[in-house]
Order: C-alpha cells, then structure tokens, then sequence
C-alpha cells in the first residue's frame, strides 16, 4: 500500500503533468499552431519510433508470464499480427486478435 | 430547451446541447469499447507480471489516460531507471497527444461558445476518442458533438479503471499461456496501430529505426535503451525522411 502511495505521488509530476501539458497546449493553440512545423514533426517521428522501441522491448525482453515463452514464438506472433493486417485490408482490430491467438497457438507448439 | 438541430438557434446562442453526453455513454459500450478493453485487461496482465502495485497501476488510468505512456510508466518503473528519464520518455510519447487535441476540437469546438467544455474534453483526448469522433459524429447533430466524446471519454475512462483489475486478477486465474496472450495484447496492438496510421515515409522509416534500434541500444546502454531507441531512431527518421511538400499533415491522421 505505501509502495503504491509513493508511486502515485511520483506519477503525478512524472505521468500527469508531463502528459497533460500537451492537451492543454492544444486547446489554448487549438486557433493559432501550425501543425507542420518542423518541430511537431520531428516530435512526431520520434514517438513513433518510442512506441515502437516499446512494441520490441516487451517482445524481445518482457519479465513474466511473456518470458517463458520462447523468442522465436513472440517474433513469429508480430509477424502473423502484421500479415494479417494486410489479409484483412487494414484490420487493426482482427489483426491484433490473431497476433494474440498466433502467440497462443504458437506457445503450445513451439513453446 | 431550444431546438438542437435548428440553425437559428445555433447562431443566436452559440452552446452546447449536453443531451449529447448520452449518446457518447451508449457508443462507449459498443465494439470501441470492446476492443479497448481488450488492451486494458492486457495492461492489467502486465503490470501483474511486472509486480507492479495494481492500486498504482489502476491510478495511471485518470492520471496519465494514453495507454503508451501508462506502459511506459510502469516498464521504466520496474527497470528502475530515474524518475527524469521516466518523465521524459512518457512526455515524448504524449506530444501526440497535442495534434489529436486540435484535430478533435477544430471538429467540435463551437466558436464563441464557452471554453471550459473544450479543455474537460482535452482531459479525455486519445487515439480512441480521436478515431470515433471521425466515424461516429456525423449522426450526432452539431451541438452536441463536444458532449458525447465527453460522455464518451468519461464511459470509457471509469470502465477501464474496473477492466483493469480484471486483467490483474484473471492473470493469476488463467493458465500461463493464456496470462502471456493477455499480455502480448498491448504490444499487438501499438504496433499494428503505428502500421495503420502510417501515412509518409518518415512514419515508417520511424516504425522501423524503433524497431532495431532497440536491440542495439539494449547492448550498449541497457538504461537508456527506450530513449535512444525513441530520440535516436525518430531523429534519424525525420532527418532522413523529411516531407519536402507543404499541406501533409492537415490531411493526415494523428496517430498512436
């Protein structure tokens, strides 16, 4: 309990106010930002690639009940997410299903 | 109460037809909502696995509310790393957040019409909001388009923060290889999510620096491996694969 109190004291100048900063930007410029400058861009391209870095941190080194199922298995499982999007004509909802069905699939063969 | 629909009211008295909100709490509970779920139940069964205190993890919903900084939070957490780097990386990850707002309320926003509706919506801005306030809104009649992504946003968040301790609790419940499927819902999910919002080569190229990079940073500097990564691999991406055109993102998807 006072571990999650300490972390919910952290959270709030780490987690909230670094996030909802930008939402209140966006209604205060909602009237004036221009939305191709080079710096939105550019922070653009960079939480793409955070949230992709993310996607492979937790494929390539997750802690738990994901670890004990083989490399091979969860790369292979991104791989069926990604083919099926594209079976599917763009499907993010189906294709995220079968990712998550191959994993499974794939565990008890491969393991 | 006057007329929604009718176009002389709407230019007499610039406001805001809050029966609305009604309409957005009945949408919450279709398929978006289902899928949404799905994350969170997923995000549950990870901080589960992480042994991240679920009373915590339940509170990242009202107080951070965009899954990739949530995940963010609690992985960086449990690695350990510094609450700066923390701060920083979930900060990154929520700039998105800042075009989705504009693109939201540029539909919504009645000008003239009182602002603090405009800025309690902001609080419930994410990809899912954005996404069904292109599909859903144009049965709704225009006044009352703010009040149901609030009623929405508001249905969604209070769900999920009861979703969540399912998954917490379902993960010690299930047999393991279904426990990891939960878990690998989220990743499944941001991936294919950057996939179909990628619209220009630097998105991509983004996708993929991401992607390998992190092994690599992994290697060479295993605390900063997100943030080298993420800075690294988008900086590089944007360098290389800057749009040269004007009028790009306007007609773009903000993504996440």
């Amino acid at each position: 309990m006072n571990e999650a109190l300490w972390i919910i004291a952290c959270m709030v100048p780490a987690g909230m106010a670094v996030t909802y900063v930008w939402r209140l930007l966006g209604v205060m410029a909602v009237a004036h930002i221009d939305p191709e400058s080079d710096l939105l861009l550019w922070v653009r391209a960079v939480s793409t690639a955070l949230v992709a870095a993310l996607v492979m941190r937790i494929v390539i080194a997750p802690s738990g009940v994901l670890a004990d199922i083989g490399l091979v298995s969860r790369l292979a499982a991104i791989a069926v997410g990604i083919g099926a999007f594209y079976v599917t004509r763009r499907s993010t909802n189906i294709a995220t299903f079968a990712s998550v069905a191959a994993l499974g699939v794939l565990a008890l063969v491969l393991g | 109460m006057q007329d929604a629909s009718s176009p002389e009211q709407d230019a007499a008295a610039p406001a805001y037809d809050w029966s609305g909100i009604w309409g957005g709490v009945r949408a919450a509970l279709s398929l978006p909502g289902l899928v949404m779920s799905c994350s969170f139940i997923g995000f549950g069964a990870l901080i589960n696995s992480l042994g991240f205190p679920l009373l915590a993890g339940v509170a990242t919903i009202p107080l951070i509310w965009a899954l990739p900084g949530q995940v963010l939070f609690v992985t960086m957490w449990h690695s350990g790393v510094a609450l700066l780097l923390i701060a920083a990386a979930v900060s990154l990850t929520a700039v998105r957040l800042l075009p989705m707002v504009i693109g939201v309320l540029a539909q919504v926003r009645i000008p003239g019409a009182p602002r603090w509706p405009e800025y309690l919506l902001s609080y419930f801005t994410a990809v899912t909001i954005w996404v069904l306030s292109v599909t859903h809104l144009d049965k709704v009649p225009k006044r009352q388009h703010l009040p149901w992504l609030i009623g929405l946003g508001a249905t969604l968040m209070t769900a999920m923060c009861i979703v969540v301790p399912v998954g917490y609790y379902m993960a010690d419940l299930l047999p393991p290889v279904l426990a990891a499927c939960m878990v690998f819902f989220t990743p499944a999910f941001f991936l294919l999510s950057l996939i179909a919002s990628a619209k220009w080569r630097f998105d991509w190229a983004a996708v993929a620096a991401g992607i390998v990079l992190l092994p690599l940073a992994r290697w060479f500097a295993p605390d900063f491996d997100l943030m080298l990564a993420g800075v690294g691999g988008g900086t590089l991406a944007f360098l290389l694969f800057r749009p040269r055109r004007k009028g790009l993102i306007g007609k773009g998807q903000p993504h996440e």
